[in-house]
């Protein structure tokens, strides 16, 4: 722990509670974002990075989810212990949110304009009346200055023709368009934090390719620390400073980006890494096995069912992550004999 | 073996837009918009371009989905853009299609047992009993444990969905498979695992592949010959190992210079980064002149005065002016 520091999370575990019984979709996560930094979480589909995003925002719901144990601290608060209207004011002044689906975060019957202008003005505020709403929105001063915010805020994601954007309609926008209108959302109360949840997947590669360029150079240049939640190695390449990779509820490596692309260890980050399509045609015939059921998941090593190296010990007992380079963790006990605490 | 299975001769797929209270016909989509191609027997040929490039249009007017506006599709001596009725069912026993999301493409309903063996019952093959042999059969090599034959598609996942789809495509022994990104909601490891199946399947049933994708790494995995569409328009046309090494039309060059990568190696072997500005225009009125023009970072003014022609450059068909001096 120093003082760079500004997102940390320490031993994280949500379970789910249904009807089929308690599934443990987090188990006994950590991880941490430094000041101006932005650090990838890089899984598959349901291997929990969407869970653990919500988390950090307070979203998630709850039941079915419930949060066993752990601390998220921002800014050296925990924000689990915090009431929902004082992590209200944290979020509203502190977080931005990018998501993965562009089609469904505009509200459809408001213009963009409304859109960011409720945003600008009652960001970090709670409970308003229809009568305080009205008040602040008919103020014309207030008006004119969130308006020009807004405006100054879609130019800077590149939105050619921001005066039209500004009196559109979602739906009267490509999903380009509305991705960068909600980076721009994002953006406009200046975030110190920003969870960006696949921003770019609903989109072409050439488009997607646009967005990552502006969300990043936007936060590099506002010095905004990104949690960067994707699926895809090669973007994350891109982007990122550092990079976590998930498996089934739990970091299973950690290294800074070059070194996790040139010295990969975990025989998961392996295989993900061999199951990309090279561009000079090889393909590897990818991680056999499925993800495993939450609800009875293996013993040990949540990844020793599919992976080619396990030992004795993979079944019995869970690997902790441990260091074997400055900055390289990896949980598996190729590589070290840490075992996680009970 | 070059002799091609396919011949599409101009292609056109026009879907009408209707308006006013006498629904009248007001304008046309343009979705693909006269392409011409050989597909050659046991090749894979690759579709690729941005959504909205018409390559899905294509692949569903191979099968007969849609009936083309214009143009025709030679299969065996036989014109498909005009078949009809009984004409029709014979060619679909010949041609198959895997679609895109596996989830909405299988009647949550239905066994799977009931999913795969439709096409057989359709076309009323054999015995009930030879049509159980043949699924299960199938089930063997798609890799799918017999017991998820009574089983219904929600207890699935996604890769076992796919290969679900995949079954139920290649049960007929068809000469022609349309996949439609058939890995496209799936995860990467999946993915590898389902490309290296329809490659051993391609081998042993002897198909010719339509390969439709967005992701070029992919293509470069698995086809032999690749088309590149731009608005209902093909824009560059060549072998593979070719399209990757010398790209040439300024589109293509763009497409292949942001993919993700995820080693130093390949990112050397990209051309050096272009960004495309903006995204590509609506298909009902498409650009004067060269449709690209729009965002081409080597466009002059004269581009957008009329079309170029698709025209053979060292191997390559290209359709850019700048390029036909070449030629």
């Amino acid at each position: 722990m120093n003082n760079s520091d500004l997102l940390t999370i320490k031993d994280l575990t949500i379970d789910f509670l249904t009807y089929d019984g308690t599934a443990r979709v987090v188990d006994d996560l950590s991880l941490c974002v430094n000041r101006g930094e932005i650090v990838g979480l890089v899984g598959e589909s349901g291997c929990g990075k969407t869970v653990t995003a919500k988390t950090v925002l307070g979203i998630l719901p709850r039941p079915p989810g419930k949060i066993v144990n752990g601390q998220i601290l921002f800014k050296d608060q925990d924000l689990l212990t915090l009431k929902e209207k004082e992590l209200q004011v944290i979020r509203g002044k502190e977080f931005g949110f990018v998501p993965q689906d562009p089609m469904t975060f505009l509200n459809p019957v408001f213009t963009i304009a409304t859109q960011m202008f409720d945003t600008h003005a009652f960001r970090g505020s709670l409970d308003i009346d229809l009568l305080q709403y009205l008040r602040v929105s008919r103020d014309k001063n207030r008006r004119t200055e969130a308006m020009q915010r807004a405006l100054e805020m879609l130019q800077k994601v590149n939105i050619p023709d921001p005066d039209r954007v500004l009196q559109a309609y979602p739906v009267e926008l490509s999903g380009g368009m509305r991705q960068r209108v909600l980076i721009a959302m994002a953006l406009m109360e200046k975030p110190s934090f920003m969870i960006a949840d696949e921003p770019a997947t609903a989109l072409d590669v050439s488009v997607g390719e646009q967005i990552n360029e502006v969300l990043e150079t936007r936060v590099r240049e506002e010095g905004i620390s990104v949690l960067y939640i994707t699926h895809d190695l090669g973007v994350a390449r891109r982007l990122c400073d550092r990079i976590y990779v998930m498996y089934a509820g739990d970091i299973v490596e950690t290294a800074p980006t070059r070194k996790l692309f040139e010295e990969p260890k975990h025989p998961y980050t392996l295989g993900l890494l061999k199951s990309v399509p090279k561009i000079y045609g090889e393909i590897s015939r990818g991680i056999e096995g499925a993800i495993p059921d939450y609800y009875n998941p293996p013993q040990g090593c949540r990844f020793h069912p599919r992976c080619p190296h396990t030992m004795a010990v993979c079944k019995q007992e869970t690997p902790a992550l441990a260091e074997i380079a400055t900055g390289h963790q990896v949980a598996c006990y190729l590589y070290s004999q840490e075992k996680r605490a009970k | 073996m070059s002799e091609p299975l396919l011949q599409v001769r101009d292609l056109k797929k026009y879907f009408p837009i209707t308006g006013g209270i006498l629904k009248r016909k007001i304008g046309d989509v343009r979705a693909v918009d006269g392409v011409s191609f050989d597909v050659i027997r046991g090749d894979t040929l690759a579709v690729v371009g941005e959504s909205g490039s018409g390559k899905t249009t294509v692949g569903k007017t191979l099968i007969r989905i849609f009936k083309p506006t214009e143009g025709s599709i030679l299969f065996e001596n036989d014109d498909i853009a005009k078949l009809e009725g009984n004409a029709l069912k014979n060619y679909r026993r010949m041609a198959q299609m895997v679609f895109q999301d596996p989830t909405s493409s299988l009647n949550p309903r239905r066994r799977i047992l009931d999913i795969v063996m439709d096409p057989v019952n359709v076309h009323e093959i054999g015995s009930r009993r030879e049509r159980y042999e043949m699924v299960a059969r199938i089930m063997d090599r798609v890799e799918l444990p017999r017991d998820f034959l009574y089983r219904y598609p929600h207890s699935l996942s996604g890769g076992q969905k796919q290969r679900v789809g995949i079954a139920r495509a290649v049960i007929m022994n068809p000469a022609l498979v349309i996949l439609d990104e058939p890995t496209a909601s799936l995860d990467v490891s999946v993915q590898a695992n389902i490309i290296s199946l329809l490659k051993e399947i391609q081998k042993e049933y002897g198909l010719t592949y339509v390969f439709i994708s967005h992701n070029l790494s992919l293509v470069r995995n698995i086809a032999d010959r690749v088309m590149v569409m731009y608005l209902g328009r093909a824009m560059e046309m060549a072998p593979t190992k070719e399209l990757f090494t010398n790209p040439m039309h300024p589109y293509t060059i763009a497409l292949l210079s942001v993919i993700p990568t995820v080693s130093d190696e390949e990112e050397k072997l990209l051309p050096e980064r272009i960004k495309l500005e903006g995204e590509i225009p609506s298909s009902v009125r498409i650009p004067k002149g060269c449709r690209f023009a729009s965002r081409c970072p080597k466009a002059l003014d004269s581009c957008s005065l009329d079309e170029p022609a698709l025209v053979d450059v060292g191997g390559h068909l290209v359709r850019c002016h700048q390029l036909e001096k070449n030629a």
